[in-house]
């Protein structure tokens, strides 16, 4: 299988068949908290996109090439997490510099991203998973993706039934899990496609 | 100051459980749930960070600089989520190889900034440190309960002792992602609907 | 009120030092607690690898970790490093047979899966295997771990290919049973086993499928 299809199908798989908030139960908060409506779902989703895409490369380069080499595997944790803090903070000035609707749309979400598991764990499956840098580069991008696909969808499905009475008990998280459910046993019909070993 | 001990206390089990009431943290524990051996191990886990996380924090809460709160927070939560990993690791290999990297991931529990952020930084180290262990007792036993749940339907088993006969056909759904979900659900819907016995605000943390 | 030096100061300097500090603080702590661990961490795991060989070989093996020592001490020998060498080779509980076992890692679905694959030295059919390491879904792909999957291989002539009917244990020594709705799982376990089978009689051609196929999950 050439290099190019790996690629695209590990991308796939962080994005539908391994999605990283259907299967591996990640960025849970915000997703049941924060995804009434599609507008702010939209920015949440990009921000996480954003900062994916580029922390987990990042914490590769940082846990293979300068933890690994030191023997101080076991620090792994406290770098991930202080590299995603760190990131945020400085994308937050840049935009906040660069242009205030960008900001409005996505920045003000960036404080919330470093608290995202979904963030961290992509980084820690990373190593657990032992993926090679373009590996990690399809699973933080398609990571990043499919979590924003979930919360999307999520949000169009609440805005639908938000006139709709629920069962007392039940609004807010509790529809917010079936919907999950219903979602995650969706997606699961995803893992009939498979690219080859 | 007793009784106000004993109301936290109880509040944080009860009406301010972090899980239903306030639906924190579950992100890092759903995905164990599936096993009751490792819920146990990831609850010690929350309310252990809970506990020494909140005390620590209270302890400093006077000279932590304003700027740097939450990285603050976030480092000295993530040293006790170090220290439980690797005390795990080196005694007890087979449950740490189990959970993996979600072990990690209590870091990032809601809670456990939440409860920093919303008490010990506010409050005095004994009640903070009261507040982190019911807290993390409240999250332990609606998970636990999940994770009774999902193990014997779906797989026949508790606490790795098969309970139900040879030919019990497992209820896989339970083992998979969407299951986790709809026991939590039926369980919140539940809890909050009955326990808390008044329409409950949306998703609004108390 | 504070002149604007001192303000300026505690402004900028005094969060970078704080953090700066505690985060030495923690680190020395972590790394405290890890360095007290390490040997710890190092018997465990050499223990868990000896475990599998046995159990690969064969071998019911005690719990006692003592006792698990002293029988591979007595029955394993580790084999010098080199290109398709196995691991060890372990004499087998009946004492004739020689048996080579050669650790091989297989994708997963969540990740790698190391195993140890044990073959007689007499005709070159599997002896049996032990999984080393893996990050399957408990309930699911993790069963593989079970001595109701594991007990199938015994006898079982490499290249396997995965049974496609219902029933479980196929008589074929061509074919091995999967788990149900861990087929990536299955077919990563079958993968290794092709493989270590080549380093013990490379004229076996890899089973492995080369072109992309949809496969639908069972």
């Amino acid at each position: 299988m050439n290099p190019f299809t790996a690629w695209f199908a590990l991308f796939f798989a962080a994005v539908f068949t391994q999605n990283i908030l259907l299967t591996n139960y990640l960025g849970m908060c915000p997703f049941l908290g924060a995804s009434r409506e599609i507008k702010t779902s939209f920015g949440l989703g990009a921000a996480v996109v954003f900062v994916m895409t580029f922390t987990t490369p990042l914490n590769w380069i940082l846990y293979h090439r300068l933890l690994i080499p030191l023997g101080l595997e076991y620090l792994g944790l406290i770098v991930f997490i202080c590299l995603i803090a760190a990131f945020t903070q400085l994308i937050e000035l840049v935009i906040e510099r660069v242009s205030d609707a960008l900001y409005a749309s996505l920045g003000i979400f960036l404080p919330l991203i470093t608290v995202n598991c979904a963030i961290l764990g992509a980084s820690l499956f990373m190593v657990a998973r032992s993926y090679t840098f373009l590996q990690t580069t399809a699973y933080g991008f398609g990571g990043g993706l499919g979590w924003m696909l979930a919360i999307l969808a999520m949000a169009g499905i609440r805005q639908r039934i938000a006139k709709n009475r629920l069962p007392r008990g039940l609004e807010g998280a509790g529809i917010a899990l079936i919907i999950a459910g219903l979602m995650a046993m969706a997606f699961t019909g995803f893992t009939g496609i498979t690219a080859p070993s | 100051m007793k009784t106000a001990a004993r109301r936290l206390f109880l509040e944080n089990l009860g009406a301010n459980n972090p899980v239903f009431a306030q639906v924190l943290g579950i992100c890092s524990t759903l995905a164990v749930t599936n096993r009751v051996r490792n819920t146990v191990v990831m609850s010690l886990g929350v309310i252990f960070t809970l506990t020494a996380a909140n005390l620590i924090v209270s302890l400093l809460r006077r000279h932590i600089p304003a700027r740097v709160r939450m990285m603050s927070e976030v480092l000295i939560i993530a040293t006790f989520v170090l220290l439980f990993d690797i005390l795990l690791r080196a005694f007890s290999p087979e449950i740490s190889r189990q959970l993996g990297p979600y072990v990690g991931l209590i870091i990032t529990n809601c809670i456990i900034m939440g409860r920093a952020e919303a008490f010990a930084l506010s409050h005095p180290p004994g009640l903070s440190a009261l507040d982190g262990l019911s807290s993390g007792l409240g999250y332990a036993y609606v998970l636990l309960l999940i994770a009774t749940i999902r193990e014997i339907l779906g797989a026949g088993t508790f606490l790795e002792m098969r309970v139900l006969g040879e030919g019990w056909m497992p209820w896989t759904l339970l083992a998979m992602a969407p299951g986790a979900f709809f026991v939590l659900a039926l369980l919140v819907w539940i809890l909050k609907g009955w326990v808390l016995a008044r329409p409950a605000a949306e998703g609004s943390p108390s | 009120m504070t002149p604007l030096r001192q303000t300026s100061f505690r402004n900028r300097l005094a969060p970078v030092l704080f953090v700066t500090l505690l985060s030495a603080l923690l680190i020395a702590v972590v790394s405290a607690a890890h360095l007290i661990t390490r040997p710890v961490v190092e018997r465990n795991r050499t223990r868990y690898l000896q475990r599998a060989v046995l159990e690969a070989a064969g071998w019911t093996v005690p719990a006692s970790s003592s006792q698990m020592e002293a029988l591979f001490e007595s029955r394993a020998r580790l084999v010098p490093e080199a290109p398709d060498a196995p691991f060890a080779v372990v004499q087998d509980p009946g004492g004739r047979d020689d048996r080579l076992v050669f650790l091989e890692t297989g994708r997963g679905l969540w990740g790698p899966i190391q195993a140890a694959v044990a073959f007689s030295s007499l005709d070159g059919a599997m002896a049996g295997i032990a999984f080393v390491a893996h990050n399957e879904t408990p309930g699911l792909g993790a069963r593989i771990e079970e001595p109701a999957f594991r007990r199938q291989f015994i006898g079982k002539r490499p290249p396997l290919a995965l049974s496609s009917s219902a029933s479980t244990g196929s008589p074929n020594p061509s074919e091995m049973d999967g788990l149900t709705g861990a087929t990536i799982t299955s077919q990563g376990v079958r993968d290794l086993i092709n493989r270590a089978a080549q380093r013990v009689r490379p004229d076996i051609k890899s089973a492995t499928p080369t072109a992309p196929e949809m496969l639908l999950e069972r």
